[in-house]
């Protein structure tokens, strides 16, 4: 429900809009099931003879809130606005409940002002943007502040049944509150070229605060983990830049759209005294991979002459080599850097004070987003693509289609044939092993060798149409008809094994999710 | 007009500001909440089944009995690769503990003693009678003994935690409670449990005295000898304690069950003799991975020579004795089919 106000006095434009937004979301999910229907025909849960199984689950939540607008425009030159709301959510506990979130922006059309009418012709609009806004955040799960008890299946059977019982509840605090985000934002605006060149850039820092997270460290005597409190902030820093060319060579147009985009997130705060690399620390880089650097592989000289066995197992290390910690290396395992020199290679105590070995080695946030799309026509051709892509991202994949014989029922594919074997001592991957056993896993630990490169371009959509001339079909009545082919995903430049997809990147030993679908098509169109 | 749509404005803010409160108290409606989940008996009952889960019966894909084994000499696994990180130095110290059961060594873990101690604390409030709350004390007491009896072997010194621990309790920064105190607080809670606990539990096969007097004879013999060859004082409380109970249990418990490879390879031992307590495994439900590790070339797993010399044969003789495959028929391979005399190790 809302209300608008417009007032217009000469050069002063201002319009006020004020509103309550009253919202109430009630899930509910009953579901009943029973194997063995008798009939497929005519299903129906009394005409089956499994064990039939009910189910409930419901949620509810609100949220009450006012809310206000006030725009204010000086003859089209200075532009203010002003927005507040504020909101009450039953996601938070009683006295904890509400918050404000204002906002506030401001425009000034260069262009527009007097004392630059001299500008070169070619600047048709100029205009710079700022502003500061604030939005809560209250997607966290209903009633967290509630200690809940789940009925679960105890691990025990009375007279042959499984027992149900409860599951203990956890430590909650009942004083947090909404999270808010709060965005920073300069741009420009730009037309040029007759507006044939529009352009914008923005720049914005996001700063989400008082995100919920476990509020303090505390050691394991507790017996659950710490209660969730607004203790937490994230601050990201973004650009977006946007060009978009439109023109025509005399009977050829055409249109091109860039799109670039980036951002760095940074976690402010959190309560992380010990510096665990095992959870989000202060300062810490969303994305960032921690891995041991890869040397290189063990050669048969790193160990003490005739210790070998025949099979080149068993040997000892001469002095001075390092190994990883619980590993007893052989020729072709990988010999990682050993930074601190102790002659072991090992994460220390797993934390920023004592990394060991481990360093940051890439960060998984793709950098540089980019989207292209252009277009050209020329006498009733039409061609335009469609392009997405990455510049820059570095990504940890540990499956099948990149480690040769991953696990002991893993797979050796065609391509994975360089691994270290006597003979191949300056092979890629490292040396396998019989059911995938023994050093194997150490091989495969996260590391510099085969930290995999995310960058790629993607050809999302080509279409190429012909449309019939107008001249032609409005003889025989028709509005339009054209042909088209187009295909999507047409192909994808990357430098991952083959098989993967930048975009898709799914834990488990396959390493692939649902692909992206090469679709193929062509078409006929006739508007009457 | 604008005067009336402001007033429609206001009454419908005032409207909406006075029912606002009842608005956003929103409840789970599919939870329970601890003010909910311990009024009567049945609930104490239903909350109960969840500290069986300390029980871990035959274990996992490796059963409890053969872990301890396999970085003993008396098992090896031939998987490549699969060596005794004990006897080829590559142990790696564990940095952080999981909920173990019990016959596995215990790790740094709490959250046993915090599910047993949320039932303890609201035995107070409920709706209880007067007798059932002494029975469900004298429960509660037994599960956190039997943690903690793990807890002790693994640590000696362990944080004793009585009650649940809110996150600005003082006990969080405090140093270890001493061996001393808390195998003491072990002792007196089962006592106290062995004194109050209905005699028949809940029903059976569930924790009655009988099952409170097997943990403090375990208990008590484990501390006991623990004083005694350390030269602690002490010791004659514990294994007269255990003493005591085992007496009373062998009243009750006459006979043993018969064919000794049942204790460790059954699905249901009710009705066997001599059985406390067990963990009854149905197919789909909760099931063992035992038969697996029958034979003897099973899995990767497999008794080394040492252990089998190990064994005691029926005519008295250490097997080394005997010649080896002489040896072997009676202690190994019958007891895979239940039918041989096997002898106890």
């Amino acid at each position: 429900m809302f209300a608008n106000y417009d007032k217009k006095i000469k050069r002063h434009e201002l319009s006020l809009m004020g509103g309550l937004n009253i919202e109430e979301s009630l899930y509910e999910q009953e579901r009943m099931e029973r194997d063995g229907v008798i009939s497929a025909d005519y299903p129906s849960i009394s005409q089956a003879t499994g064990v039939p199984v009910a189910l409930d689950n419901y949620s509810d939540y609100a949220v009450l809130g006012v809310f206000g607008r006030a725009n204010y425009s000086f003859s089209g030159k200075y532009l203010l606005g002003l927005t507040g709301r504020y909101d009450a959510s039953s996601r938070f506990p009683e006295g904890h409940r509400s918050g404000l979130f204002p906002s506030v922006s401001a425009g000034w059309v260069l262009t527009r002002e007097k004392f630059l009418s001299r500008l070169p012709v070619w600047m048709n609009e100029i205009k710079l943007r700022a502003s500061y806004g604030a939005v809560g955040n209250q997607a966290i799960p209903e009633y967290a502040f509630y200690p809940a008890m789940d009925a679960v299946y105890a691990d025990w059977l009375v007279g042959g049944a499984q027992v149900t019982t409860l599951t203990p509840p956890g430590l909650v605090s009942s004083n947090f509150t909404w999270a808010t985000v709060q965005t920073l934002d300069f741009g420009i605006d730009l037309g040029l070229f007759k507006n044939r060149l529009t352009a914008s850039v923005d720049w914005y820092q996001r700063d989400t605060k008082d995100m919920l997270y476990e509020g303090v460290q505390l050691p394991a005597i507790l017996g659950t983990g710490a209660p969730l409190q607004n203790v937490a902030a994230l601050q990201t820093k973004g650009f977006e830049v946007e060009l978009s060319w439109r023109d025509k060579i005399g009977a050829l147009g055409y249109r091109v759209g860039v799109n670039l985009f980036d951002s760095r997130g940074r976690i402010k705060s959190i309560k992380n005294e010990a510096g665990l690399l095992s959870q989000y620390y202060v300062d810490q880089e969303l994305g960032e991979i921690w891995g041991f650097t890869t040397d290189r592989l063990y050669t048969v000289d790193d160990f003490v002459e005739g210790s070998l066995s025949d099979n080149l197992t068993g040997g000892q290390l001469k002095e001075g080599i390092p190994r990883r910690e619980g590993q007893l290396p052989n020729p072709g395992d990988i010999l990682f850097m050993d930074y601190d020199g102790n002659g072991i290679v090992n994460a220390g105590n797993n934390t920023l004070s004592d990394p060991g070995d481990r360093r940051v080695i890439g960060n998984s946030t793709p950098r540089y987003r980019y989207n292209v799309n252009a277009g050209f026509n020329f006498k009733g051709f039409d061609l335009s693509f469609v392009i997405n892509g990455v510049v820059k991202a570095q990504q940890w994949r540990a499956n099948q289609l990149t480690f040769p014989n991953l696990y002991n029922f893993g797979a050796l594919y065609s391509d994975q044939l360089n691994y270290w074997m006597p003979g191949n001592e300056t092979a890629f991957h490292a040396r396998i092993y019989d059911q995938s056993a023994g050093n194997q896993s150490f091989n495969q630990s996260v590391q510099t060798r085969y930290l995999q490169n995310g960058a790629f371009l993607r050809m999302k959509n080509v279409t190429l149409a012909y449309s019939l001339p107008d001249a032609l079909i409005r003889k025989i009545a028709l509005e339009r008809v054209q042909t088209f082919i187009s295909i999507e995903n047409a192909f994808t430049l990357d430098r991952l094994p083959s098989g993967l997809d930048p975009e898709i990147n799914r834990s488990g030993d396959q390493g692939f999710g649902y692909p992206f679908l090469r679709l193929y098509s062509i078409g006929f169109n006739v508007s009457f | 007009m604008k005067i009336v749509k402001i007033y429609c404005t206001l009454v419908m803010l005032i409207g909406i500001c006075s029912c606002s409160k009842d608005f956003l108290n929103k409840l789970p409606k599919d939870k329970l909440i601890p003010e909910t989940a311990f009024v009567d008996y049945n609930n104490f009952k239903t909350y109960g089944w969840s500290l069986y889960e300390q029980f871990g019966g035959y274990g996992g894909a490796i059963p409890n009995a053969m872990q301890s084994d396999l970085i003993s000499d008396n098992m090896n696994e031939t998987r490549p690769g699969n060596m005794s990180p004990y006897a080829y130095q590559t142990k790696i110290i564990p940095a952080s503990g999981n909920n173990t059961v019990t016959q596995v060594v215990a790790q740094w873990n709490f959250a046993y003693i915090r599910k047993g101690n949320i039932m303890l604390d609201h035995i107070e409030t409920s709706k209880l009678a007067e007798p059932d709350k002494l029975h469900w004390r004298a429960v509660g007491y037994f599960f956190r003994a039997l943690r903690y009896y793990d807890l002790i072997a693994s640590f000696g010194d362990v944080p004793w935690v009585g009650r649940t621990l809110s996150d600005t309790a003082a006990i969080l920064f405090q140093p270890r409670t001493p061996r001393d105190e808390v195998a003491r607080h072990v002792l007196d809670d089962l006592l106290y449990a062995e004194q109050h606990i209905k005699a028949d539990g809940d029903g059976a096969n569930t924790i009655n005295k009988n099952v409170v007097r097997a943990l403090i004879s375990r208990f008590g013999l484990f501390e006991g000898t623990w004083r005694k060859y350390h030269s602690l004082s002490g010791a004659a409380t514990y294994l007269e304690a255990a003493k005591l109970a085992s007496e009373k249990l062998m009243a009750s418990f006459p006979a043993l069950i018969p064919v000794y490879d049942d204790v460790f390879n059954s699905e249901d031992l009710s009705g066997k003799p001599g059985i406390i307590l067990f963990k009854q495994y149905a197919p789909n439900l909760i099931t063992h991975s035992n038969p697996r590790f029958v034979g003897s070339t099973s899995w990767y797993y497999d008794l080394t020579k040492d252990a089998v010399e190990s064994y005691l044969c029926t005519d008295g003789n250490r097997s080394p004795q005997v010649p080896f495959m002489q040896a072997m028929p009676i202690c190994l391979l019958n007891s895979g089919t239940g039918t041989g005399d096997c002898i106890s190790p």
